[in-house]
């Protein structure tokens, strides 16, 4: 009796596990010839010539980028300085210093000659205290404002109501963007007439990039495998998942490192959620709720070219936080906004991009993880389950390593960002090992995330910063 | 039925490493192709330069040297010419980067204007604008429109503005195709000012997003002959039209009949009030300071920040913020304009 209920049990487990797979892989394959379909098409365009057409003010639109850091001293000089040497006709630099504890702002008050101004703003969204808004004597259009700390969300709702333009462009304050990136993700903001409300940019792991004065100059991959699987997941992430969701205007997350958005419509939405993990996302499923309830025809896109280069987590323990909050994060925005499932009135939202992030990117981690224990467990119960173990074996060999590849290959096949043969051949190897380590451990944490959320976890981690300047010191 | 499907995924594993595999190999093959061609492309970027310097700048003829002869050779002659037209561009330049690739280049590009590829056809056509070919644009004139992509037939227009008038006023008017804004002052600001004026004329045949960016272009030209087309414009039923003429009339900085502007202070558009407070800039303060204290006191915060802007550029602006008469009413907007005046000392 008790051995056929284990019986009926692992074959129900392991049905729904192997269902759950197949299904994911389809999607993820479907996603991957989409992106393959469209990279295509534009990988021999020419692509500085294009930029050269917009690059007169007259034919583009300024835009404010907004900088918030919270003890930030390590990484927001090089940040701001690849701001100042971005190629784009008209745009303002707005640095939150959200009540930094560490020399945030005195460094950068020294670095840039900032002296206290004052300044009209807006107070269409509710902020935290301003302190002091400093003006830069050497750049007129990089100001500092000085807040009370009250988050990143709050930080930026400060940079939103200081900003003089009509767009805002996000930025962490530890990124460094290529000089044509800015040029490029307005792209489809300024040839849509502003049907396109928001677009996010490519984000890629800046550890072991090559810098000068804030500009990128090369690229060497780290020599830390946890960097480097980070490296291939972001590719993966990026190129294959959100090329294809973008097109049918799906796109429920685009990276708050590098996103620029029409600060007419976040005003309308509110503005960034306060007290959410995840911010970013928040916003962008508040933007198309927003769309749809006014009819609007207007779209939020990813651009797979521009790119923003960000430091990744170097331990274990740092990226563990990190996920479990980008794993609360995304539930958190999920569950707010629950009553989008599968509801008619939020279209292609609602009954696409809403149950893929439920059951493929929220509860995936919960499948694929009882899948890896299902396959420990098969291979200590004896021979019947040895097949079906080996069975789930495999698929996890596809979906984990072989997609990884795929992504790989495709980056250096259309982008080539890292030029080198032997580290397409590092990344390539490494993906086979993603299976058996890296992807175990990360579906652990972003478990761990879920639980979070169940207890009601509040988690405002810290990610330590060794800067992208000391490494270029080391060099 | 497990071990059979085991099987089946063992040859799709297999079947995925074997095309992994070949597409490692193809990628080193394509990068050492690549490299091979940027030295080719190097040197013979060296051994011309002084050669091109000579013909494109000191009026000398071209060698046989600097004749292409494979794909590394095009590309270097690319970025020669592309590097003269951005850094060093005249007539002169431009005619002899024409003369040289109508001769050495059209068959290489036409091979491109005929490719599959989007992206290269795209290349193609940016070059055919860049570096004249002019012999080309009959071929892409004969492309159905079913052929051509958005981006094709912008570029496409683009050709016909520089090189054929008659067909670029022909699509135009007939408003076949439809692009953004931008893509239309990409346009029209290539065009002779002749041209612009012509057009402005039959304003009313065009799109509503080539309107926009014909009244803008104006605007920009800032030539004194298209103000009154500008004024006339300001009766239009359309409020964005009035806008942009506003905004195009406060670029050039010239209001000749103050009367046409008046309307405006009242309007029920903010944004005519907020251009209309720009415009007050233009004029002296004696003749719009009733206007600007109705601004002063408007209902929006930006045409108030507005008035007070243009209010505090007037050397007269401090003398008039101590006549104790004004309205209690504008005290925050007074104080704007005397911040503004502080800070501009």
């Amino acid at each position: 009796m008790m051995t056929n209920i284990v019986h009926g049990f692992m074959w129900f487990f392991g049905g729904i596990i192997f269902f759950y797979l197949i299904v994911v892989m389809a999607i993820y394959g479907s996603m991957l010839v989409f992106a393959l379909l469209k990279i295509r098409k534009e990988y021999t365009l020419d692509k500085a010539l294009l930029d050269e057409a917009h690059i007169d003010a007259f034919y583009s639109k300024p835009v404010s980028i907004i900088v918030p850091a919270y003890n930030e001293e390590v990484g927001v000089i090089d940040s701001v300085r690849s701001l100042l040497s971005l190629r784009y006709p008209e745009f303002e630099i707005i640095i939150v210093n959200d009540g930094s504890t560490d020399g945030t702002k005195q460094i950068v008050i020294d670095q840039f000659k900032m002296k206290p101004v004052d300044r009209f703003t807006s107070d269409e969204i509710k902020t935290k205290k301003v302190l002091q808004v400093y003006q830069s004597k050497i750049h007129p259009q990089c100001i500092l404002i000085d807040k009370e700390n009250g988050g990143k969300a709050d930080a930026l709702n400060v940079g939103i109501n200081h900003s003089k333009y009509p767009y805002f462009c996000s930025i962490d304050g530890d990124s460094i963007l290529e000089e044509t990136s800015l040029l490029r993700v307005m792209k489809p903001i300024i040839l849509s007439d502003g049907e396109v409300i928001a677009v996010g940019g490519n984000v890629r792991i800046a550890n072991g990039i090559q810098m000068q004065l804030g500009s990128v100059l090369g690229m060497n991959l780290s020599k830390n495998y946890l960097v480097l699987m980070q490296v291939i997941e972001y590719l993966r992430a990026f190129l294959m998942g959100r090329i294809a969701l973008s097109k049918f205007n799906l796109v429920l997350i685009i990276s708050g490192a590098f996103s620029v958005f029409s600060k007419k419509w976040v005003i309308d939405a509110g503005g960034y959620a306060i007290g959410t993990i995840g911010e970013d996302m928040e916003l962008i499923v508040k933007l198309h709720r927003l769309i749809y309830d006014r009819k609007a025809k207007k779209r939020i896109e990813f651009v797979p070219d521009p790119v923003c280069w960000t430091e990744a987590p170097q331990t274990m323990s740092i990226l563990r936080k990190q996920r479990r909050r980008w794993h609360q994060g995304l539930l958190e925005s999920l569950w707010k906004h629950k009553k989008m499932t599968l509801n008619p009135r939020y279209g292609g939202i609602g009954f696409i991009s809403f149950p893929y992030f439920w059951f493929v990117e929220c509860l995936g981690p919960l499948i694929e993880l009882t899948g890896y224990v299902y396959i420990i467990a098969a291979y200590f119960m004896g021979s019947v389950y040895y097949e079906i173990a080996l069975l789930l074996l495999l698929m996890f060999v596809i979906y984990g390593g072989i997609f990884s590849i795929f992504a790989v290959l495709f980056e250096a096949w259309s982008m080539n960002r890292y030029p080198k043969i032997s580290d397409i051949f590092r990344m390539v190897l490494l993906s086979f090992t993603e299976m058996f380590w890296y992807r175990p451990i990360t579906l652990f944490w972003r478990c761990e995330g879920i639980f979070n959320f169940l207890r009601k976890k509040s988690e405002w981690g810290k990610m330590e910063r060794v800067g992208l300047a000391s490494k270029e010191q080391q060099k | 039925m497990i071990i059979l499907t085991v099987e089946i995924l063992l040859w799709v594993i297999l079947a995925l490493l074997v095309i992994c595999f070949a597409l490692i190999l193809y990628l080193i093959i394509r990068r050492k192709v690549q490299e091979r061609r940027k030295r080719a492309a190097k040197e013979y970027i060296e051994k011309t330069e002084g050669l091109w310097e000579a013909f494109l700048l000191e009026g000398g003829d071209f060698n046989e040297e600097q004749v292409p002869k494979n794909k590394s050779e095009i590309m270097a002659v690319e970025y020669i010419f592309l590097s003269y037209i951005q850094n060093m561009y005249n007539e002169e330049v431009s005619r002899k980067i024409g003369e040289f690739s109508n001769k050495y280049l059209l068959n290489y590009y036409e091979k491109e204007l005929k490719g599959k590829n989007w992206g290269r056809r795209i290349n193609a056509l940016y070059k055919l604008i860049d570096f004249r070919l002019v012999e080309l644009v009959p071929y892409i004139e004969g492309l159905s429109h079913k052929q051509k992509s958005k981006e094709e037939q912008f570029l496409l227009l683009k050709i016909y503005s520089i090189f054929n008038k008659d067909k670029f006023d022909q699509i135009i008017l007939s408003n076949k195709y439809s692009f953004s804004e931008i893509e239309y002052k990409q346009i029209f600001s290539l065009l002779d000012e002749s041209i612009l004026l012509q057009l402005t004329n039959r304003l009313d045949e065009m799109q509503l997003n080539a309107q926009y960016a014909l009244i803008d272009t104006v605007g920009y030209i800032g030539n004194i002959e298209f103000v009154q087309i500008l004024e006339k414009l300001l009766d239009s039923k359309n409020s964005e039209i009035r806008i942009r003429s506003l905004k195009g009339i406060e670029k050039m900085g010239l209001v000749k009949n103050l009367e046409l502007f008046l309307p405006f202070v009242t309007s029920p558009v903010w944004e005519e009030r907020l251009m209309v407070a720009k415009v007050f800039l233009h004029v002296p303060l004696k003749f719009t300071l009733e206007h600007l204290m109705i601004l002063l006191k408007d209902s929006n915060r930006q045409v108030r920040q507005q008035a007070a802007s243009t209010f505090s550029n007037f050397p007269e602006a401090e003398s008039v913020l101590n006549n104790d008469s004004l309205s209690p009413v504008l005290e925050d907007s007074l104080n704007v304009v005397q911040e503004m005046i502080t800070r501009r000392l």
